[in-house]
């Protein structure tokens, strides 16, 4: 049998199916022993796990801020935040504790707010008594009587409004068992967000309420911006540790389908339920306004990807976060690459992206061309090749350094503008994968090319709009 | 022609005013409205639960608003003539302790510039006080969304102005008066400077637990959810009235400002 890492009496208990935690009943009955802060965390972060053997009262402050910042490289916006990030700062209690919840509208603040946490019996979850002008606090009480992890919000109205700029967090209450003991325990939160410039466009984007309405976000975000967990910034474990998620959906208005590329969850809370956990999961489907918790061991090194398995929302709108991990590879357990005969279809697939829109305006210097292409960069080709330009081993090449790149860059214009589907050596590896034909403009290209061409010790050339447009693979449909 | 009758208007008041606390600046006046109807936010309450709600249209009779928010340098003249609205002397009841936080004295504004920036820090109090002094009060709720509804003109990009400014985190100051152009009425920068008080703020305050349509409804309208709503993709509207529920009488937030309104209700 396999083991989860839990406890033999906890698994034990798991494996009957028997309820974890306490019943409501219970909970409310359990006495308050003394009293304490709450120890927040942004994320990815989270707080400490709880070890108190009793129910207590935890005194719980969120400041409400509205601060611009941003969303994706060279895309800025208001955000809407408890506690100055997106999502929320993570709280952590246990069942049966008594919270006193403080939420604090700094003056500074334009709009009234409130809170809704999903961990509270009570009309509005706490809104009804904690609409707040600015400057002003509210205070209420409630007592944790559900285990689970729960999402807490603005409820304000327009709410789909202050949901989507980005007043969403979540609360966990511990069962009283605790959590079995993990290697690494991380907070991640998708959200939506509806910006009247078309995803890309740069600048300081305000909220669109016509597509909030409709539906249709321009970004699909982990943890309130495009490549909030990714290069330096992503999740990391090594061989043989055992990661804990707690993923919640702020919405506010898709439901998510998580899912980390090349890991199987080997445990899964399903909507932050804790009475029955299901086994060996690929895909979790986490409501807007809901959470769940997953865990896996690591079986092998490498950069695994954390994507909304709804996959337009990874590759084209920023749903998108890594875990790195180190150590010995097991060939077992994986092999790597095999063999080199693959088979591809005929015509390499058009990827069609920042379609339509204003152009945007012409760079008039190699600087401000490569400060361009870095955004193009991020919201196009990083998903792939990283964004240290290392690509992925046996995946996708390195532009960094890269020997292909540097010794033709015709062959770079035709490979991005045309679609790559052959086998190719870069820098002593060979790789065979497809990279699909990009649909950008002749700007956008040669300020991609050039940021390329200008970092992680390339040679430093520029290229043209000119050299794009005479150089371009057509659509051949 | 209906120009010239506002300005008559305009000129009685400024008369008024000046006669009852010294003289006033160069204000732009008030402006009249002419009599009308409007579709208010929020609906009628059903007269009981299985009715659908009767949609409201109110008739608003003729009245005169404000051509712009009171200003610092209005307010100064205010003060200087009625002691007892001074900061160091107002009623803690009537004004929480941030009341004109950005003077720098009881009778000193920060700055020459700020005489032309709207008087923020201000309690429903102080301001229904200021505008009595003045023969006129607060505008009412009606009187205030009927200004702003401009009879249907410019409804979009009302909204859309109005999204980019909650959108934008308090400057440091507010902005001067006069950024904004007139709407079709002939009223400013009734978006843009600040929130503004109402006579009959909490009267309409959507419940604060905004979701609910039984929720508080002190007047004749449900709380401000979606189900009350005449029409839900009105933000702005939400917005005003969610900001104008989350009010109480003495507060002095640095955002909250308002204008006077006279005539008919």
């Amino acid at each position: 049998m396999r083991s989860f890492g839990f406890g033999a009496a906890l698994a034990a208990t798991l494996a009957a199916g028997a309820a974890y935690g306490a019943t409501r009943e219970e909970n409310l009955a359990d006495p308050i022993v003394a009293e304490e802060n709450a120890v927040l965390a942004d994320a990815p972060n989270v707080p400490p796990p709880i070890h108190r053997d009793h129910a207590t009262k935890v005194v719980v402050h969120l400041e409400v801020r509205e601060l611009e910042g941003r969303l994706a490289d060279g895309v800025r916006y208001t955000f809407w935040t408890f506690g100055g990030h997106v999502p929320g700062k993570f709280i952590r209690i246990r069942e049966g504790d008594e919270v006193e919840m403080h939420l604090d509208n700094h003056p500074d603040n334009k709009n009234p707010h409130n809170i809704d946490l999903h961990a509270v019996n009570g009309p509005g979850g706490g809104a009804a008594a904690s609409l707040t002008a600015p400057g002003h606090s509210s205070v209420f009480s409630f007592k944790a009587l559900n285990p689970g992890l729960f999402v807490y919000h603005c409820a304000t109205a327009p709410v789909a409004m202050h949901i989507g700029n980005g007043m969403y967090g979540m609360i966990l209450v511990e069962p009283k068992e605790g959590l079995p003991k993990v290697d690494h325990e991380y907070y991640l939160m998708q959200g939506d967000f509806y910006t009247e410039g078309k995803n890309g466009e740069q600048g300081l984007q305000p909220f669109s309420m016509s597509k909030v309405i409709d539906e249709k976000p321009e970004y699909v975000v982990f943890n309130g911006s495009v490549g909030s967990t990714v290069g330096d910034k992503a999740l990391t474990a090594k061989v043989g540790e055992t990661v804990r998620l707690f993923v919640g959906d702020g919405g506010p208005n898709l439901v998510s389908s998580f899912h980390v590329i090349g890991q199987i969850f080997d445990t899964v809370w399903p909507e932050g339920n804790m009475s029955t956990p299901t086994h060996n999961v690929q895909t979790t489907a986490i409501p807007a306004g809901g959470a769940a918790i997953v865990q896996f061991q690591m079986s092998a090194p490498g950069t695994f990807i954390i994507v909304d398995h709804s996959i337009e929302r990874a590759f084209n709108r920023g749903a998108l976060a890594q875990l790195k991990v180190a150590g010995p590879a097991d060939k077992l357990v994986y092999s790597g690459k095999q063999c080199d005969l693959v088979s591809q279809p005929e015509g390499a697939g058009i990827r069609v992206a920042g379609q339509g829109g204003a152009p945007a305006p012409a760079a008039a210097t190699k600087a401000e061309r490569v400060e361009r292409g870095a955004g193009v960069f991020a919201n196009n080709c990083q998903a792939c090749h990283q964004a240290d330009g290392q690509g992925v081993p046996d995946a996708f090449p390195p532009l960094a350094k890269s020997d292909y790149l540097n010794g033709d860059k015709i062959r770079a214009i035709k490979t991005v503008t045309g679609g790559l589907e052959t086998k190719l050596t870069v820098n002593g590896h060979e790789f065979n994968g497809v990279m699909p034909a990009w649909s950008l403009s002749d700007e956008d290209i040669a300020d991609v090319l050039t940021y390329v061409y200008n970092t992680w010790g390339n040679s430093g050339l520029e290229v043209t709009p000119a050299e794009v447009n005479a150089y371009r693979v057509k659509a051949t449909q | 022609m209906q120009q010239a009758r506002a300005s008559l208007v305009a000129a009685a008041l400024v008369v008024c005013a000046a006669a009852a606390f010294g003289a006033e600046p160069s204000r732009a006046g008030m402006v009249l409205l002419p009599a009308g109807s409007y579709t208010p936010f929020l609906r009628l309450k059903a007269p009981n639960a299985s009715a659908p709600a009767p949609l409201n249209v109110v008739t608003i009779g003729a009245f005169s608003l404000d051509v712009e928010p009171v200003t610092n340098a209005e307010f100064l003249d205010f003060v200087t003539a009625h002691p007892e609205w001074r900061r160091s002397r107002i009623k803690p009841l009537f004004a929480e302790d941030r009341y004109l936080r950005r003077w720098s004295g009881d009778l000193a504004l920060a700055d020459a510039e700020a005489r032309n920036e709207p008087v923020t820090n201000v309690s429903w109090f102080a301001a229904e006080a200021y505008c009595r002094a003045r023969g006129a009060r607060l505008p009412t709720t009606a009187q205030w969304e009927y200004a702003v509804a401009d009879g249907g003109r410019d409804r979009d990009g009302v909204r859309e102005r109005s999204l980019e400014w909650f959108a934008e985190p308090n400057p440091a100051r507010p902005p001067a008066l006069g950024s904004g152009s007139a709407n079709g009425y002939g009223v400013r920068d009734l978006i843009g400077l600040v929130w503004e008080w109402t006579l009959d703020f909490d009267a309409y305050a959507t419940a604060a637990e905004s979701r609910d349509p039984n929720g508080k409804d002190g007047a004749l309208v449900c709380g401000g959810a979606a189900a009350g709503a005449t029409d839900p993709t009105d933000y702005p509207g939400f917005m005003r009235f969610s900001m104008r529920a989350s009010l109480k009488a003495n507060y002095t937030a640095d955002n909250v400002g308002f204008r006077c309104a006279a005539g008919a209700s």
